[in-house]
């Protein structure tokens, strides 16, 4: 089995129940009301995906010398920041298309799960090892939205469209990013301990996103803060 | 937890997996050649492994 084909193997072990909390959300009887709040937690996370990857590029050419592995992860992170550039600007038109003015999206404090799955990051990163970053983007980016699914989304709620041009982009772009990120981790020449963060990065990261969406599946009663 | 437990008893035993667990044996050898720090972050975020797991609902959106 390669690299990216175990780690995929052990998110699958936890992935069922965010699966569940995800399509909870798809299929919330309220979604006009809570889709933009679903926009505003992508914008959060698409606004930390390029420092995410700067930090980790720097942290892995300090140690590339030393670190087969870590100069893996900084090729991959150089090549890889062009395309994550101003995806958060993209989610920020589509919340202006619901009424949600950027300065309002900006200036909103995130929850403490949103900090804790972007945080969580930095951790890894900064102080065990840069691969564990991949990890996180193998949950965010291994499995893409599905055009049809978003369209069917947009059938059934009314929801404009032009407030799902990000996701239709995700839906064209990701499957290449997946491809991208899964061939790069099995270049790599990974030992235990380094699938080892791999893996436990992606189990937090599943159960954090997991939060997230049974947080914005009670978004409803919740007092709306944009 | 004792030493001679396998992976999926000490998930088990954490209520991070059910009892039984009903798994394919693919999946329970998978859980088994976790090492100790990947069960022990299992346990940390409290993970589903549950009847969803076993099910395998694999469709997602994100």
């Amino acid at each position: 089995m390669s690299h990216s084909a175990r780690l995929r193997a052990k998110i699958e072990l936890v992935a069922p129940g965010m699966h569940r909390a995800i399509e909870a959300f798809w299929a919330h009887p309220r979604m006009p009301e809570i889709f933009p709040e679903f926009l505003y937690t992508t914008y959060c996370v698409g606004r930390t995906t390029v420092p995410l990857l700067e930090t980790a590029l720097a942290t892995a050419n300090a140690r590339r010398e030393a670190d087969p592995v870590a100069a893996c992860v900084a090729d991959y992170c150089a090549r890889h920041i062009p395309e994550e550039r101003h995806h958060d600007e993209g989610v920020l038109e589509d919340l202006g298309v619901l009424g949600v003015s950027r300065e309002a999206a900006m200036q909103r404090i995130p929850s403490p799960t949103m900090a804790a799955l972007i945080g969580a990051q930095y951790y890894w990163v900064l102080n065990v090892h840069p691969v564990a970053l991949l990890g996180y983007l193998e949950v965010l980016e291994g499995e893409p939205p599905l055009a049809e699914k978003l369209e069917e989304v947009i059938q059934r709620t009314g929801l404009p469209r032009k407030a799902f041009r990000t996701y239709f982009q995700h839906a064209d772009v990701d499957r290449r990013h997946r491809d991208e990120l899964r061939a790069a981790i099995d270049r790599m020449p990974l030992a235990r301990e380094h699938e080892n963060i791999l893996a436990i990065s992606a189990f937090q990261t599943v159960g954090l996103v997991r939060r997230i969406f049974e947080g914005l599946v009670g978004t409803g009663v919740q007092e709306k803060a944009i | 937890m004792s030493k001679d437990m396998t992976n999926v008893q000490k998930l088990q035993a954490a209520n991070i997996l059910p009892t039984p667990s009903r798994l394919s044996p693919s999946d329970e050898e998978l859980i088994n050649n976790l090492d100790p720090d990947e069960v022990n972050a299992l346990v940390d975020v409290k993970a589903q492994l549950g009847d969803d797991f076993i099910q395998r609902n694999t469709s997602l959106i994100l």
